[in-house]
């Protein structure tokens, strides 16, 4: 049994791989798309690999189906109360809001203007 | 589980290469029991713990990987010879192998 952070290394590799392959194919064969989406989400469960920020972007929370902008599901952004993206998945319909929080600047040493 | 089978060893390198993704390799049926399987060769779209998945220019067919000898073909590499049973399991089940 190899290492266990090599095994956590291959096993992102290998869902960034095949989120990249699920969107290749998703025009063609949207069933496809979703079994390599699946997969991906196997491996993370059981390596124990959280999802890269950029495929959790490109999943359902509700129905965990692929969501491709401007192909199955809608994103708007929205600037009333705490600016926030919302992006809504057309297939179930659920919606997903992120906040956008300008980005904490690294700590100062010393508390400046607080 | 199953390196040990047969008392071979693995040439360098095929041990990475069978806890690769078998999904959008492109290979060749090169020897199985059943004749019909011979010579099937496509990219394989999907994978099970028995079978491989291939696109090839016939269709989708599905191939048992248990009995079956594969060619695996790698963009700029030789082609590699595969035994069948090397490459059995799930494809989420393979990496820790």
């Amino acid at each position: 049994m190899p290492k266990t952070s090599m095994v956590k290394r291959i096993a992102r590799e290998r869902i960034e791989a095949l989120f990249e392959l699920a969107v290749k194919v998703f025009p063609k064969n949207r069933s496809l798309a979703q079994r390599y989406v699946e997969i991906a989400r196997r491996i993370g469960m059981r390596y124990k690999v959280r999802l890269p920020k950029t495929c959790r972007r490109l999943l359902c929370r509700g129905c965990k189906g692929l969501m491709l902008p401007g192909q199955n599901c809608r994103i708007r952004l929205r600037s009333k109360g705490e600016p926030h993206v919302v992006i809504t998945c057309l297939t179930c319909g659920r919606i997903t809001r992120i906040p956008l929080r300008a980005k904490r600047k690294e700590k100062p040493s010393t508390k400046e203007g607080a | 589980m199953t390196g040990r089978r047969g008392g071979r060893e693995l040439p360098k390198g095929l041990s990475q290469l069978l806890r690769r993704d078998l999904i959008g390799l492109k290979l060749k049926v090169i020897s199985s029991p059943c004749h019909n399987y011979r010579g099937i060769g496509g990219i394989v779209i999907d994978e099970t713990k028995n079978m491989l998945i291939l696109d090839t220019e016939d269709g989708i067919k599905k191939v048992p990987k248990k009995a079956a000898s594969f060619l695996i073909k790698l963009e700029g590499f030789p082609p590699i010879r595969v035994e069948g049973w090397r490459l059995l399991g799930r494809p989420e089940e393979k990496i820790g192998r």
